[in-house]
């Protein structure tokens, strides 16, 4: 019987670095192992074989070691598209008679359905079809699950029939947060159980690592639920001709959508074209096609027309995911230089119905030597779980990080000196012990003062610090490239560019490998009729896709110097691509221009395929984040002041892109700090904040200067960078609040509520 | 391609889980971590789905998970 | 939103008569508030009379005070010079308001009849008793934001208006016009405390009444303080904030007026406050003094009691504006 547990099995791999038996250099659960493909490739999961030995072309063509455009700051290629509008996002795909999706949602956060009456709906002007995703004695497991859909010919009077249909609930217990699903008197309200424990965690000696502590530490660690808030919501367009779906979707996978709404509608996948040209935010939530993509192309396959659904921004809090709570009441020891010992956890979570936090990676990064832990899963009635930026590592993160700084008080020590003294032993892809010192010098770290400002008034500051890891390697990914007689270039790939710059990355390597401007390149992606490409999920988008365009577009190169040599009297292998010219490596004036070279292709196309081959990425990546902040002691308010990231993503494709991903995931952590919070409503069960004015997030002035540091690293090549960097800075600036009041603040988010009474608490001696 | 998916999963196994569960690490494309041993589900974190419903919850309206995605339930396909 | 009637009036006359035809009507100035609502389900009128073309957007100095249009957008009175003369608080409040959006569209009379920000009331869900239920989800739910004072119920919303707040410090009075003729009512009597029998309005306005203008009295010499505490910077509602004028006899205070936001079903003037001020000289002893006592007869609900400190720190802070002291 394997182990499903949702922590790893003992003594087959620890939650940690450490469970990496000695070598603990690499990311804790980080490490992007796991399944291979999803398409395409070979499989390479576990127990496959090892990846084949490179071919001939990867080993012709590494990365360039003196590169034109890889690594410079490259504005995106469609950018100007985005801003003029000509770029079209699901939302804005029109199609001939197309009709309006809408679907009726459960006010209830537990019901049995009684009765569905569609018969106004039905009757209602405009309105096309109608149909019960539910049937009635069928339950309803959160507010926002689906119950059943309409269309109709305007949006305005699809939302007029949709509150038409009658739907009679029966009302069941709910659990609307953890504490009310783990009440021991609570009913049975999920199969199996409203709490499902995970596989104890048992390594070393946990009470002799206390024994030598000088030091310990008991307190529980909390972070909250968030939801993904993607500015473009989750929409469908979907049209049939025949048996053939087309389906416009804002997804971060084309494929995964394509074998989601295949297997959803029951139709082969062969008759699925799932297409994605520009996409506005996913962060994990568009992984899968989501219930919402099938009930659209159903309304379409019943009513005969093309159907756009779309999803207003209330049924994104409670139906397309969110980050799953996490809490740990932990016992943490150290020894009086500052050595830890011993970490013991009992954690907790809900990813609301049916679904858990799953794997939690605590403690986080550093090494702890001995370790005892056991997990609970908590099911509420709320919107499921979907992957969200870093699934696990924000919230392990939190729960290590704050105790770190708390640890390192106890031994009086720096909370860098404290961490490089505890951090994992320095390879490429963890390098704290190069960036931890580094930042502090760059920060001014030295500027620290100890716990607790003692500058007087009521406007404290404070400094603090976190580091984070996660895997983003890559495989699998196949790409077509064509070179025309008139030297026109198309790389092709069944990527999609979720708001990252894919696209544009696409097209700079294809030009870097092809000696061309990028503007003489055009890149095809985000479509199913494109070679396979996995899903834009855990980092994987830039190592996986990078590989393949760079040695499909080697191999069509190569195919054309074929064709250009005789004309130029020399063999194929001397010729080079540069500068937008072909022409003999060691006598750049012995060759022609592209157009002049494309030419000798007459009535021919070259027209090849090929796919990733590692050796070009990399997995595993580190990075450390400082923040400074202001607090505001008379009304608990917390003002972020500046922040500092150091990453490292191995070889850097496009710097622009690059520090994007980094500024966005830099916010989006600063706002799980201080700001988002899914907030249901204890007796009720149904969310209160369902909206982005009671949601709250970063505005422009709540964002402070963002400096950011990027680690090259070319010789590990590509690596995601995607999910790290909004992994550390929500823990880095709870340190820096500690920092500055003195007071222990455990939980998130930093609502001046919880700012407040950690300073009455503080006051009454009560933190430490 | 069933089949094919879920031979690929380090964590749900042919033959004991539904083919039509689903996670994150499904759908990505990445290298296999070369040391067996630390193996570790980074994407595995909890979020389950079926593929057959695109939610949570299977067809019998009961959550998806790996623990009791497997045979015994109506479902269920093995 | 349901389907619904749009009225353009040119004048007052016509806008009221408007108000009163059948049907449930109601007025729409900047429309920042109502639309929402209408598009979550909350209001639904079968008819929507613009009052922008109907009501005066002037402001008019009249009798040493000025006369403020119920039209005038938010923009235009927060950079008025006249007003940030003679009334720095409204001013101060303006600028705080929603959004440059918001406050481009807004107008005077909207902010002050706006309903209530309380996720209870503006969600669906909960038929609360400003929806006409019977209950108010607050006391056991989620009140972080809910009333301080004035908690005696059924509601216990806080009110949602900015400028309402400097109106009833600088002693305003709101001008209502109905089909039947016109009335003036002091801002200090327009706002009602929630009772079973009013808790569908805010205010003493009648469906069919409008409010025409805002008529503030000459201010005389004073010293003004506003302090707002709000969590973001950004499109953020105020977590408290209080509004502060002082009248001075030589270094004593002679009279004090001051008036807090956020923190009851009404703008909440704070007597206590204004006695511990009045015969004090100006100092950030006095100003603290005059914090503790508008909190001291605070009953916050369950998860609010953080709004204590915060409101002592705005009414403490805002003196201390007035003062010309630095506030952190």
């Amino acid at each position: 019987m394997p182990n499903f547990d949702q922590q790893p099995p003992a003594g087959g791999g620890a939650p940690t670095p450490q469970g990496r038996g000695g070598a603990p250099g690499g990311a804790p659960p980080a490490g992007g192992r796991g399944a291979a493909p999803a398409g395409g490739a070979a499989p390479q999961g576990r127990g496959a074989a090892p990846p084949a030995p490179p071919s001939a072309l990867a080993l012709k063509y590494p990365w360039p070691a003196k590169p034109v455009l890889l690594g410079t700051r490259v504005k995106r290629i469609d950018g100007p598209d985005k801003v003029t509008g000509r770029a079209k996002y699901t939302h804005d795909i029109n199609r001939p008679g197309m009709l309006y999706g809408r679907i009726i949602r459960s006010p209830l956060p537990h019901a049995r359905i009684v009765s569905i009456d569609l018969s106004a709906a039905l009757k209602a002007p405009g309105v096309k079809a109608a149909y019960n995703v539910k049937e009635p004695g069928a339950q309803v497991m959160y507010q926002g699950d689906t119950v059943a859909a309409v269309a109709a010919d305007t949006e305005e009077r699809t939302k007029d029939a949709a509150r038409l249909v009658k739907v009679e609930y029966e009302a069941l217990p709910h659990f609307a947060n953890e504490e009310q699903a783990m009440d021991p008197d609570a009913p049975v309200v999920f199969m199996g159980g409203n709490t499902r424990p995970g596989t104890a965690q048992d390594v070393g000696d946990i009470e002799a690592g206390f024994k030598q502590s000088a030091h310990i530490i008991e307190a529980t660690y909390y972070t909250h639920v968030i939801t993904h808030v993607c500015l473009e919501s989750h929409s469908i367009v979907a049209e049939w001709e025949g048996d053939k779906l087309t389906a416009w979707c804002s997804t971060q996978g084309v494929f995964p959508s394509q074998q989601g709404l295949a297997m959803g509608l029951g139709i082969p996948a062969a008759n699925v074209r799932v297409i994605t040209q520009y996409m506005g935010g996913g962060f994990g939530s568009k992984l899968q096609a989501g219930a919402e993509a099938v009930i659209g192309a159903k309304l379409s396959q019943m009513a005969k027309l093309p159907v756009k659904l779309t999803l207003d921004r209330k049924e994104e809090h409670l139906d397309t995911g969110n980050r799953p709570s996490a809490g740990a009441k932990v016992k943490a020891g150290v020894t009086a230089d500052g050595t830890l010992t011993s970490y013991q956890a009992d954690s907790w979570g809900t990813g609301g119905a049916g679904q858990g936090v799953g794997n939690l990676p605590i403690p986080y990064i550093y090494t702890f030597p001995n370790r005892k832990r056991t997990h609970k899963d908590v099911y509420i009635n709320s919107g499921t779980q979907r992957p969200m930026r870093a699934p696990g590592h924000p919230q392990a993160c939190f729960l290590t990080e704050v105790l770190m700084d708390e640890l390192a008080d106890r031994v009086k020590m720096d909370p860098v000196e404290f961490r490089i003294k505890n951090a994992p032993v320095q390879v490429p892809s963890a390098m704290y012990r190069t960036y931890l010192p580094e930042g502090a010098k760059l920060f001014g770290w030295d500027k620290r003062h100890a716990t607790g400002d003692p500058t007087p008034g009521p406007i404290k500051t404070g400094f603090g610090v976190s580091v984070h890891t996660w895997g983003g390697g890559g495989s699998g990914t196949q790409a077509h490239c064509d070179i025309m007689a008139d030297g026109t270039v198309v790389m092709k790939c069944g990527t999609q560019d979720i708001g990252t710059g894919t696209r544009t990355i696409v097209a700079l390597v294809t030009a870097e490998t092809l000696g061309l401007p990028i503007t003489a390149v055009r890149a095809e992606i985000g479509d199913t009729n494109y070679p396979r490409s996995g899903g834009s999920g855990g980092s994987t988008t830039a190592p996986s896709a990078m590989p393949a365009i760079r040695l499909t577009a080697a191999k069509a190169l190569e195919a054309l110097f074929v064709k250009v040599a005789p004309t130029l009297g020399v063999s194929a292998d001397t010729l080079v691509a540069t500068n937008g010219r072909i022409h003999v490596k060691d006598d750049p004036t012995k060759g022609v221009t592209w157009k002049d070279a494309c030419k000798t292709l007459g009535a021919d196309t070259i027209s090849v395929d090929h796919m990733w081959e590692a050796g070009l990425s990399s997995v595993n990546s580190s990075g450390a984040q400082f923040t400074e902040v202001a607090v505001d002691i008379e009304t608990g308010i917390v003002k972020v002041k500046r922040i500092l990231a150091i990453q490292d993503c191995g070889l850097v494709v496009d710097r622009l892109t690059c520090e994007s991903q980094i500024y966005g995931g830099v916010i989006s952590s600063m706002n799980f700090a201080l700001y988002e919070d899914r907030i249901l409503d204890r007796v009720t069960g149904q969310m209160v904040n369902p909206n982005m004015e009671m949601y709250l997030l970063a505005g422009m002035s709540d964002i402070p200067k963002i400096d950011i540091i990027l680690k090259d690293m070319p010789e590990r090549g590509v690596v995601g960078v995607g999910e790290p960097p909004t992994v550390s800075l929500s823990a880095a600036i709870a340190n820096a609040v500690r920092n500055a009041t003195g007071a222990a603040i455990r939980s998130l988010p930093l609502h001046p509520h919880k700012i407040l009474a950690a300073i009455e608490q503080q006051k009454a001696g009560g933190t430490l | 391609m069933e089949t094919e998916e879920n031979l690929r999963s380090t964590r749900i196994v042919f033959g004991v889980h539904c083919l039509k569960i689903r996670h994150k690490g499904m759908y990505v494309s990445y290298e296999p971590d070369p040391d067996p041993a630390v193996y570790n589900e980074l994407f595995d974190s909890g979020s389950y789905w079926c593929a057959q419903t695109q939610t949570s919850f299977g067809p019998d309206g009961q959550p998806v998970r790996p623990d009791i995605c497997q045979g015994g339930r109506t479902c269920c396909a093995l | 939103m349901k389907a619904f009637a749009y009225v353009n009036p040119a004048n007052e006359k016509e806008a009221v008569a408007a108000l009163r035809d059948a049907g449930v009507a109601m007025p729409i100035g900047g429309g920042q508030d109502i639309l929402a609502r209408m598009k979550d389900y909350i209001t639904a009128p079968d008819r929507l009379v613009n009052i922008k073309n109907a009501l005066d957007a002037t402001i008019t100095p009249v009798a040493g005070g000025l006369r403020i249009g119920a039209a005038v957008k938010i923009v235009d009175l927060a950079e008025n010079a006249q007003v940030s003369r003679l009334y720095p608080n409204i001013s101060a409040a303006a600028i705080e308001v929603g959004t440059p959006q918001i406050r481009n569209q807004g107008t005077v009379g909207g902010n002050i009849n706006q309903r209530p920000r309380c996720w209870y009331f503006k969600n669906e869900e909960f038929l609360c008793y400003k929806k006409g239920g019977n209950r108010c989800f607050a006391p056991a739910g989620e009140n972080q934001y809910h009333a301080i004072f004035g908690n005696d119920g059924p509601s216990h919303i806080v009110h949602p208006s900015s400028l309402a707040v400097p109106f009833l410090a600088y002693g305003a009075k709101f001008r209502v016009v109905s089909a039947s003729g016109e009335r003036e009512v002091a801002a200090a009597n327009f706002f009602t405390l929630p009772t079973l029998q009013n808790v569908l309005k805010e205010n003493v306005l009648a469906d069919d009444e409008l409010l025409t203008h805002v008529i503030l009295p000459a201010p005389g010499t004073a010293r003004h303080g506003h302090y707002e505490v709000r969590y973001k910077e950004s499109h953020d509602w105020p977590l408290a904030f209080a509004t502060v004028i002082l009248k001075m006899s030589g270094q004593t205070i002679s009279s004090a007026s001051v008036v807090l936001g956020a923190v009851a079903p009404i703008p909440w003037r704070s007597e206590e406050a204004e006695r511990a001020l009045v015969g004090k000289t100006l100092s950030e002893a006095t100003a603290a003094a005059a914090g503790e006592a508008a909190v001291r007869g605070a009953a916050p609900l369950s998860r609010n009691g953080y709004k204590v400190q915060v409101t002592k720190t705005a009414v403490k802070r805002a003196v201390m504006r007035a003062a010309g002291l630095r506030t952190v």
